[in-house]
């Protein structure tokens, strides 16, 4: 019974670096890091030094080289880094997280998702797992459960614009349209960008103040010109108003850069419809219809079915 | 600044939040703007949207996720059909329950919801060849909905049962609700027929797996038909009941094929490997047809707004259309 406790103790100590006197530091590669040396890092951690590193500063080294291989663009090789950094470590919440959010931004949001739980499950008011679960939770369908883990992100997360704009789109889609509202301006107030002045529109628009959600979208088009959907969202939404006249100009403008979007011949041809300029309304629809791009099929198919209604195609 | 804020920090600056904002494209942009105008066009100026469910047995639970996922997506459906489990979440979506209710009941059905199943009911069956009673079934409906006829329903409604003797589709549009959907959900074999004005009914999946033609009966212009199908040729029935659903899946798979495209719109949740009788994946039917549905959704939209572009359009067509 003594010697298997002398091993014991001589096991824990080599372990721990005593005996063998080869005690390595993570400091080196962290400052690497800091210094934004990503390719030292690499080449630091995966030379040995990261086998050598003990407890702590083992957990951290594998969070280092994960993360420096994503700041490279070597998703595969983080990805095989933070599965056998969980695999050693699987309540590293670090390196749990990373696991999460490269299978999230992947794609691989159902594989992604119990990784999240699990962190919540060591430490409940984890930001970062909250932000995630929201995500993932909004994008699969689950709006109810996505709107209670952005309310707990934001509560250590109340100053990242971002987080309340995703917060008003989940309410938007859940139509709260108050509560969209209120998170956009948040956001607004944060940081003024153009899809937060496009999500705080889009809230006055749900909420039935066509006028404010226009006079936004101006603005937010002046501020950013080269942001083409808050230009076509501008034409399209003054067709709804009615006011034919203004959506037209912008329309024209639209057709007149290089590249002219599909929508664009739609606002027009409508445009044109209300005018009773059948002959100029179906040539741009024509156009609309002959679009090929992939974020435009169902301007083309809509543009189609118009033709048809018309007699035109 | 410890590692736990500075990963946070880390994961931020990563642009996760960024990284999901994108441009609206230019059919996200269409699409929104004439489902607007769909859903703002007048009850008695719109097409009359359809939602049928197909049979399924405790698979077909997948059909509250996809109910689900559609009213977030902002369908309102005025005509529902159903046939077997189909029809009795059907008749609960129709009859006005929220849909947050019909998700905590699906989450209570197990293998004997709806009949008199326990160790001695099947000892009589198998011994003395007594079929089970669906009575309860009837009686969880008039829980639910109260002693509601066909006509008090907000929604039109109808469900599908078989005639023992004929072999006929017996649609039910009138009458008492809970007797109808005990028919549609009575499986042969296990349960008393149902007698009803001179038929003996049964379960309906065997000739009408998913009841599209009962959506247009009542006058349903556009149908999506939410569908359980098993992926029978995975399935190794070990019981006599499995069997039985075995038998009736292959049967309605096969009527499927057709009916499918009589549907404008299908949304099929992957559930074909979740056993009929296992009610421990029910949580998980429900969950993949909120998947399903939410990813179906804009395409969905996309197919009514093209069906209904005459509505759409009326008053931007010249005069003599």
């Amino acid at each position: 019974m003594k010697a298997v406790f002398l091993l014991a103790c001589l096991c824990a100590a080599a372990r721990a670096g005593w005996l063998s006197g080869e005690a390595a530091s993570i400091d080196g590669p962290r400052q690497l890091f800091q210094a934004g040396r990503y390719e030292k890092v690499v080449g630091a951690l995966g030379d040995g030094l990261l086998q050598k590193l003990r407890g702590a500063d083992q957990q951290d080294g594998y969070y280092y080289l994960g993360l420096s291989y994503e700041r490279l663009g070597r998703l595969d090789k983080a990805l095989g880094v933070y599965q056998l950094g969980v695999k050693l470590f699987p309540r590293d919440i670090n390196l749990l997280t990373q696991l999460a959010m490269l299978l999230h931004t992947s794609g691989l949001e159902e594989q992604a998702e119990p990784l999240f739980q699990k962190v919540l499950a060591i430490h409940p008011n984890n930001a970062a797992a909250h932000l995630g679960l929201a995500q993932i939770d909004h994008s699969l369908g689950f709006l109810d459960l996505s709107v209670a883990h952005y309310q707990k992100a934001l509560e250590t997360m109340g100053d990242n614009p971002a987080v309340w704009r995703e917060y008003s789109e989940v309410s938007l889609d859940r139509r709260d349209y108050a509560t969209a509202e209120q998170a956009a301006r948040r956001a607004l107030a944060l940081s003024s960008d153009p899809d937060g002045m496009l999500d705080l529109a889009r809230a006055l628009r749900a909420s039935g103040r066509l006028d404010q959600a226009i006079a936004t979208l101006d603005l937010a088009a002046q501020r950013f010109p080269r942001r083409r959907d808050l230009s076509l969202a501008r034409a399209l939404w003054r067709l709804e108003e009615g006011r034919y006249d203004e959506a037209l100009p912008l329309a024209q403008a639209l057709l007149a850069a290089p590249d002219p979007p599909a929508l664009a011949y739609w606002i027009r041809a409508r445009v044109e419809l209300k005018r009773d300029g059948y002959q100029a309304a179906v040539a741009d629809l024509r156009s609309a219809a002959a679009s090929e791009g992939d974020d435009s099929s169902f301007v083309a198919a809509a543009s189609e079915k118009l033709l048809a209604l018309l007699g035109a195609r | 600044m410890t590692l736990a804020a500075s990963a946070l920090r880390a994961l931020l600056s990563l642009g996760l939040a960024a990284a999901l904002a994108a441009p609206m494209s230019q059919n996200a942009l269409l699409r929104d703007d004439l489902w607007r105008s769909f859903n703002a066009l007048p009850n008695t100026e719109r097409p009359k949207l359809g939602l049928v469910l197909s049979a399924g047995s405790l698979r077909a639970t997948t059909h509250v996720g996809v109910i689900y996922a559609l009213e977030n997506a902002g369908f309102r459906f005025d005509v529902v059909t159903g046939t077997s489990m189909g029809a009795v979440l059907g008749s609960l979506y129709a009859g006005g329950l929220p849909i947050s209710k019909i998700w905590q009941e699906a989450l209570k059905l197990h293998v004997g919801s709806g009949s008199n199943l326990d160790a001695l009911s099947l000892i009589r069956l198998l011994l003395a060849d007594k079929l089970l009673s669906s009575a309860p079934t009837e009686r969880f409906i008039h829980e639910q909905l109260g002693d509601k006829r066909f006509e008090d329903l907000p929604r039109r409604f109808a469900c599908v049962a078989m005639d023992l003797y004929t072999g006929e589709a017996i649609v039910f549009r009138e009458g008492d609700v809970g007797l109808a959907v005990r028919a549609s959900m009575n499986l042969p074999g296990v349960f008393q027929p149902v007698e009803y004005r001179h038929r003996y009914l049964v379960d309906g999946g065997v000739v009408d797996y998913i009841p599209v033609d009962a959506a247009r009966l009542l006058k349903a212009d556009w149908v999506l038909a939410s569908v359980a199908e098993a992926d029978y040729t995975h399935a190794r029935p070990t019981s006599v009941l499995q069997s039985l659903e075995q038998v009736i899946d292959i049967r309605g798979s096969l009527l499927s094929r057709e009916q499918r495209k009589q549907a404008n719109f299908v949304i099929e949740p992957p559930v074909g490997d979740i056993g009929s009788m296992e009610a421990n994946r029910i949580p998980e039917a429900i969950r993949k047809g909120v998947i399903a549905a939410t990813r179906a959704a804009p395409k969905a939209q996309e197919n009514l707004i093209l069906f209904s572009m005459k509505e759409l359009m009326r008053g931007w067509l010249p005069e003599a259309q």
